[in-house]
């Protein structure tokens, strides 16, 4: 123990904390692309890592399966009951569609902001401390994932595509606590109450909804979407519930907790969101800084 | 042949943390809990315990590197920590006689010493902005518990792979 900090190692100490700090100021800078070692080491290991996820999640599912199994009845009675309801629906469905693609062709408008493709992906790995919140995705620029683009499961939005190999992308939960996630949303069925989604309480498990102006009347239970002006997401994206709504500090504005609609722990498939509508090249910049 | 014995089992225990681990994270069922596998600093703290401090010192560089590249968005940061925490508990574990209780308790020390300081230099660069308290309840003492549980299940088959890649 006398040898501690013998000056050799003193040495070697200081060396690696400038390691450190440089290492750390390189990789905090905003990059649009990660490096190429970085890029290849990601893409190997994915290959890797889905040969272990998927059978795990295949096992997992069966077990589920089981579970399942004693409800089976019960829920197979409702869903009949459903159907005759979902029949009806998709007849109007279509009678509402096929009008609204009327009147905008009237209107000479393309792409609305509602409109996107989706691209489906598999879950192959998920960092193992909860500080970051990165999800790896089995499809990469080969198959047209680009940086940024919005990723959801069928029950709402998860997150967005943080950095994108051949083949393998990342995706940064909403969950996550860097501060540059954000996105713009607002209170489903009144699109005078907007604001940002600009942090999670680790708590309460809830993403806070700032920003909001302080005379709009935000219940709990409302619906909260996207809203599209932010340049990435399409508009109409689930993101979750109002379960907590309070003046902010200064008594400016208004924030509220939302409790993400998607399961962000139980994921298997997911879909990559490409948006229909373009962005224009002016404000490409200030995109890439929010 | 013999020599890629423990690079081979560290990258195996590194995927599972990832892979298999987050399918069975307790997040899924409901829990606020959180399990933090730190699985291949288990290994690399039996590799600083029964083979050499040097050697697990670069292999805790080269799995903290890959862990940076692969789970996080910050180079540096588990590659530094890593490093520090089986050079650290190696040396202190020095003096000790090391048997399976011993090598428990000196499990644990590198998973609290590494896990605080990631929380740490986490909170300096203003990464991440999280109680102290619920780090402690929530995290660091269910990750203790998976981590001496890890220890316990491998710690005579890892003894008996060092006793044959030494030989």
């Amino acid at each position: 123990m006398r040898q501690f900090f013998s000056n050799k190692r003193l040495i070697v100490l200081l060396i690696s904390i400038i390691i450190l700090v440089a290492l750390i100021g390189f990789s905090m800078k905003e990059r649009s692309t990660l490096s190429k070692p970085e890029q290849f080491f990601k893409d190997a290991v994915a290959t890797v890592q889905s040969l272990f996820y998927k059978p795990a999640k295949t096992v997992a599912g069966f077990f589920e399966n089981l579970a399942d199994l004693k409800n089976l009845y019960e829920e197979n009675k409702v869903l009949k009951a459903r159907l005759d309801e979902f029949a009806k629906l998709s007849v109007d469905y279509q009678d509402v569609k096929a009008e609204n693609d009327e009147l905008r062709e009237l209107l000479d408008q393309k792409a609305s902001l509602r409109d996107y493709q989706t691209i489906p992906a598999s879950v192959i790995a998920r960092s193992p401390d909860r500080w970051n919140n990165l999800l790896t995705l089995d499809k990469g620029s080969e198959d047209g994932v680009e940086v940024n683009m919005a990723v959801i499961t069928p029950a709402g939005l998860i997150g967005k595509i943080k950095n994108v190999q051949p083949f393998s992308s990342t995706v940064q939960l909403v969950s996550d606590l860097d501060r540059t996630n954000r996105i713009s949303v607002y209170v489903k069925g009144n699109e005078d109450i907007f604001g940002v989604i600009n942090g999670f309480d680790a708590e309460k498990q809830a993403l806070q909804f700032s920003n909001i102006t302080i005379d709009s009347e935000v219940d709990e239970g409302e619906i909260v979407v996207t809203s599209g002006l932010g340049g990435i997401f399409p508009k109409n994206l689930i993101v979750g519930e109002i379960i907590e709504v309070k003046n902010d500090k200064y008594g400016l504005t208004k924030s509220a907790l939302v409790k993400p609609a998607a399961d962000l722990y139980d994921i298997r498939h997911v879909m990559i969101v490409k948006r229909a509508a373009a962005v224009i090249e002016d404000d490409e910049e200030e995109e890439e800084e929010r | 042949m013999k020599r890629v014995y423990l690079p081979a089992i560290l990258f195996l225990c590194f995927i599972i943390e990832g892979t298999i681990m987050q399918v069975i994270a307790p997040e899924n069922f409901g829990s606020q809990l959180v399990l933090v596998p730190r699985f291949a600093m288990i290994v690399l703290i039996l590799i600083a315990l029964y083979v050499s401090i040097p050697l697990a010192v670069i292999y805790a560089i080269a799995a903290g590197l890959l862990h940076d590249i692969i789970y996080t968005d910050f180079i540096g940061i588990y590659m530094f920590s890593m490093a520090v925490a089986a050079y650290v508990v190696g040396q202190a574990a020095k003096v000790m006689h090391i048997n399976a209780i011993v090598g428990l308790l000196v499990s644990f020390v590198t998973v609290i010493v590494l896990d605080f300081l990631i929380y740490g230099l986490y909170s300096l660069i203003g990464f991440i902005d999280f109680p102290i308290k619920l780090f402690l309840l929530e995290r660091l003492l269910p990750s203790l518990i998976l981590n001496g549980g890890f220890f316990i299940l491998i710690f005579a088959p890892m003894k008996k792979v060092i006793k044959s890649v030494n030989e």
